[in-house]
């Protein structure tokens, strides 16, 4: 019974937060420590530049795709590759149509 | 000698090696559709927080297929959700390729488009099968038939069902075929009017005007195509999974 009173009791005084002794002792402060030498630790200034890609497909990404204002180009690129292919695959049967011409 | 206007969709030998390796331009137009599915994965832009305008584009299609998938199958359809991605993705890269200049239509290979169509038939009835049992033939008999017309029906929704296998691919192969064939037969009456003289230059114009307005249509075509495919595609999947 008197821990069904306790119970009732709790939800009216609310938990010890604060308190004098609590306040500026040493756990706590040893604890601001710790957060403040993390802090320190971190890097400063600007964030370095990121790493320059080095491989072809890499350099490419990073000039067209992977900027802050991406192009269409990589689409021309793409259909100037496919139409250039495609005429070389065709050229001698294009050309043996046009000689019987 | 005439050019066959059926000569572009002929598979020819590109590169070969003593007689025991080669690539036609079937396989190198299929790898090159392959690298443009392949290539989403670099265009997403995950190195970075933002999405960038090629994300946009495939996003969107994700959105697309994603409510079609949704609004067909509802959320149980979602595990088919990759497969149609997939499907939609090449059926459209298939599509926009061969619209370029000396390129290949791979989509109106109608061997390969059948094949698929066939294939994805046989999946959809797998599944089907194995989540209903018996129970799967129910998709034979219409709801409310008199059983008099019971034999009939199932014989008719049976050839129903079995011409889908090959109604599905052809339905996108013969699209792309006329449409290619249209273009090629339309040019070359454009290319002969205007090399004949001052007034076939002139008359020339007039299948100019239909070669741009058809090369328009066919690039909607190109999407429509990917899109009835996987709507159509979905729609069977709905029945496999909820018969009725």
């Amino acid at each position: 019974m008197s821990f069904v009173i306790r119970r009732q009791l709790s939800t009216l005084i609310p938990p010890k937060i604060a308190s004098a002794s609590n306040i500026g002792s040493n756990p706590n402060a040893k604890r601001m420590a710790e957060l403040v030498s993390f802090y320190k630790k971190l890097p400063t200034g600007n964030a370095p530049a990121a790493a320059k890609p080095t491989g072809p497909i890499g350099r490419y990404l990073h000039k067209y795709v992977r900027t802050d204002k991406p192009s269409g180009k990589p689409l021309l690129h793409f259909a100037i590759a496919v139409i250039f292919f495609g005429y070389c695959a065709e050229y001698s049967h294009l050309k043996a149509h046009k000689d019987h011409h | 000698m005439f050019l066959s206007p059926l000569d572009q969709f002929e598979i020819k030998p590109i590169f070969s090696y003593s007689d025991t390796f080669m690539l036609s331009n079937y396989s190198i137009y299929l790898f090159i559709i392959f690298t443009i599915m392949w290539s989403f994965k670099y265009l997403l832009n995950n190195g970075s927080l933002a999405p960038n305008r090629f994300s946009l584009v495939i996003f969107s299609i994700y959105d697309t297929v994603l409510n079609m998938v949704k609004s067909q199958m509802g959320n149980q359809g979602g595990i088919y959700f990759p497969l149609m991605f997939t499907l939609f993705n090449f059926i459209i890269m298939a599509n926009l390729v061969s619209m370029m200049p000396y390129s290949f239509a791979y989509s109106a290979q109608l061997v390969a488009i059948i094949f698929l169509s066939m294939m994805l038939w046989l999946g959809v009835t797998i599944t089907g099968l194995a989540k209903h049992g018996w129970g799967f033939f129910a998709l034979f008999v219409p709801t409310g038939t008199p059983l008099p017309l019971v034999p009939v029906l199932v014989m008719i929704e049976l050839l129903s069902y079995s011409s889908r296998a090959m109604s599905l691919g052809l339905r996108l192969s013969a699209n792309v075929l006329s449409g290619h064939l249209l273009m090629f037969m339309l040019g070359s009456l454009m290319l002969n009017l205007m090399s004949l003289s001052l007034v076939g230059f002139m008359g020339g114009f007039m299948p100019m005007a239909g070669v741009v307005m058809i090369t328009m249509l066919e690039f909607a075509m190109s999407m429509i195509q990917g899109y009835v495919f996987c709507m159509l595609l979905c729609g069977y999947m709905k029945d496999a999974l909820y018969l009725h």
